[in-house]
């Protein structure tokens, strides 16, 4: 399991590299700094200059370097736009996304996979045809049409039906209502309600969808016979040996779901003006902010290959025959 | 399989379906699935939904009297936000257009999106597929961490940074065309669609080329152009139709995802499901019914294609439990 262990983390750095350089080579061919610094009315020679002081004239190759050096000894230096540093602004971001990424993921697995798990057992019962013709809604439903149906239900519909002069529940910026003061636990969840459930309607979907395809696959496996013959209880059978063996696939996609939440849930939070790492790429990159869109990258890049190989790792702890190879 | 297997018969013999014994015509794979899929009849009501919606869009001028871009006047007055009534079914937007219009014009360019991506990543995925499974070897490593790299990237970043390459890059345009056009989208959506079904495909040729019927294709002479692409290929039709439906749905939606966040079609003169959504997000306060139109056309469209999915699944691949 070690040698395991270690390997996969090995294969991780190249990995690293090669993802953050592709992305910032595609940065710097879709973007232009010093076009869209046109806009705030600069001189031809101070835009040379400009492109000079930034060091946007040296080769890519050794741009890239003075990226990675700078990014590795923490100088995350400050943004071509505001001037401000860099780092406090990605970090509000990211702890953003990833309140907004567990607390949904927690939701919609919970949900997912008690949907599946109930389906399985009961299979073609009118739970399961219910379940099944829902979760071909869900993924048919694109997030961002159930997101604005969701604002004009709280919103215009409640509105002029309860005759309320304030929505059921806040849907416009990210995590505070401008009234509040410091923390307020209550507000803060209320702003996680709506992205939160736009964000689980498809994942809902495909777990419950990969949890009763697992479940059926175990339930049916000579081991659950065997089990059954040893006189263990029903329940205990389903739970012990057919649940948790259901559960095994499903790491690797949760894993590869959690890894994505830093990259930013674009559309949820684009939808809601939630201030998150999704946000924070959509702004950036229409100024081609590269001091701030690079450390977004490698943040994002990192998450992606962490959280692949958490889901590598307890996949290889919950099922030993993986750490053969 | 339950295909009745025949001897194979010299070109030109004929022979009476009795005479072999059998009273009715011969089940051919492609009947039998076809009768499995009729036996699935949320999927042939799809079918029949899917092309009642394609048809409406490709003949949309037969369904609408006004152009997408027409801006509708009463006496000289731009009737803009006019509320869904006779004459105006889904009533006009902010631009005094008319959405039914609007709606049957952009689903020509949302199933075009979604047709064309699925074509062109199946036959790019299969063609990698069944070269990198039937070589083996470096050019099937190569391959297949090339398409890990695609996998790795995050969609939507790369889609957006690659959607802006037009805008950017003189080159980028001889292929893509302008930036934000339907070409443009169509081309993104496709460079990040094809890895799916590369991966399925070269699973089933790194089995079925250990099988009887290549080694009796190679023995006799057939070059392995001819074993790839007229023995390998036609063996994974199954998977092929099936993969290529839930592309279609999958195109779709990601055109609509793109639009609505700017980085699609551009909304100015080109309608499509996704921009028309997109623009609406700015009127919901006071004009909700614009969010319906554009958003219950994706879902229902999407909802067939994906049924209809799954009717095929279970007719071209009955081993297979429906997910």
């Amino acid at each position: 399991m070690f040698r395991f262990i270690v390997r996969r983390m090995l294969w991780a750095i190249p990995v690293l590299i090669a993802g953050s350089f592709i992305l910032f080579v595609a940065l710097h061919v879709t973007t232009d700094p010093v076009k869209a610094a046109i806009h705030h009315n600069v001189s031809p020679d101070a835009l040379i200059k400009f492109k000079h002081d930034l060091g946007l004239d040296k080769p890519l190759l050794e741009q890239y370097w003075i990226f990675l050096s700078k990014f590795f000894r923490g100088d995350f230096g400050t943004s071509y736009t505001s001037g401000a540093p860099v780092w406090p602004e990605l970090r509000t971001a990211l702890a953003n996304s990833l309140v907004l990424g567990f607390v949904a993921g927690l939701f919609y697995l919970t949900v997912g996979i008690a949907i599946g798990v109930v389906s399985a057992v009961k299979q073609y019962s009118w739970f399961d045809n219910l379940s099944t013709g829902l979760s071909f809604f869900g993924l048919a439903m694109p997030p961002f049409f159930f997101g604005l149906v969701t604002i004009v239900l709280v919103g215009t519909f409640y509105e002029t039906h309860f005759h309320s002069s304030t929505p059921l529940l806040p849907f416009i910026g990210g995590v505070y209502s401008p009234s509040t003061s410091g923390f307020d636990l209550v507000d803060r969840i209320k702003h996680l309600i709506l992205p939160g459930l736009t964000l689980s309607v498809q994942e809902i979907a495909v777990y419950s969808r990969y949890m009763r395809t697992g479940m059926l696959e175990t339930l049916n496996s000579d081991y659950m016979r065997t089990a059954r013959a040893k006189g263990i209880s029903e329940r205990r059978v389903t739970l012990r040996h057919g649940f948790r063996n259901a559960l095994i696939p499903l790491t690797t996609f949760a894993g590869i779901d959690f890894g994505a939440v830093a990259g930013g849930l674009i559309i949820t939070e684009s939808i809601f003006g939630y201030n998150g790492m999704g946000r924070y790429f959509l702004d950036n990159l229409h100024n081609a902010d590269y001091p701030m869109l690079l450390p977004w990258m490698m943040v994002v890049i990192a998450s992606v290959v962490l959280f692949n190989l958490l889901a590598d790792l307890s996949y290889a702890w919950l099922d030993p025959r993986i750490r053969v190879d | 399989m339950t295909e009745i297997l025949y001897p194979p018969l010299p070109a030109g013999t004929a022979v009476s379906s009795a005479a072999l014994g059998m009273g009715e015509k011969p089940l051919t794979p492609a009947r039998l699935a076809w009768r499995r899929y009729r036996r699935h009849k949320v999927a042939m009501l799809s079918t029949v939904v899917l092309l009642f919606i394609a048809f409406m869009c490709v003949f949309a001028p037969l369904f609408t009297k006004y152009d997408p871009n027409t801006q509708i006047r009463a006496n000289g007055v731009l009737q803009a936000f006019l509320h869904p009534q006779h004459g105006h079914w889904f009533g006009t937007n902010d631009k005094a257009r008319d959405m039914w219009a609007n709606v049957l014009y952009g689903g020509r360019i949302s199933l075009e999106v979604g047709f064309v991506v699925a074509m062109v990543t199946t036959i790019v995925g299969t063609i990698v597929g069944v070269v990198a499974g039937y070589y083996g070897g470096w050019l099937d490593n190569l391959l297949m961490r090339v398409t890990d790299l695609f996998i790795a990237i995050p969609f939507l970043v790369g889609t957006i940074l690659l959607s802006r390459l037009p805008g950017t890059q003189a080159w980028a345009r001889t292929i893509m065309g302008p930036p934000q056009s339907v070409r443009a989208v169509i081309f993104v959506i496709a460079v990040f669609f094809w890895m799916p079904v590369a991966r399925i495909i070269r699973g089933i040729v790194l089995s079925l080329k250990e099988k009887e019927f290549v080694e009796a294709a190679r023995a006799a002479g057939a070059s392995n152009f001819r074993i790839m692409f007229r023995h390998l290929v036609p063996n994974c039709t199954g998977q092929i139709i099936i993969n290529t439906t839930l592309a279609v749905a999958a195109a779709i939606l990601t055109e609509s995802a793109l639009s609505f966040l700017g980085f699609g079609v551009d909304a100015i003169f080109t309608p499509t499901w996704g921009n028309l959504l997109s623009n609406s997000q700015d009127f919901l306060d006071g004009y909700p019914y614009l969010v319906w139109a554009p958003g219950l056309a994706i879902v229902l469209t999407v909802l067939c294609v994906n049924f209809i999915g799954d009717g095929l699944r279970d007719a071209l691949d009955p081993k297979q439990l429906s997910v």
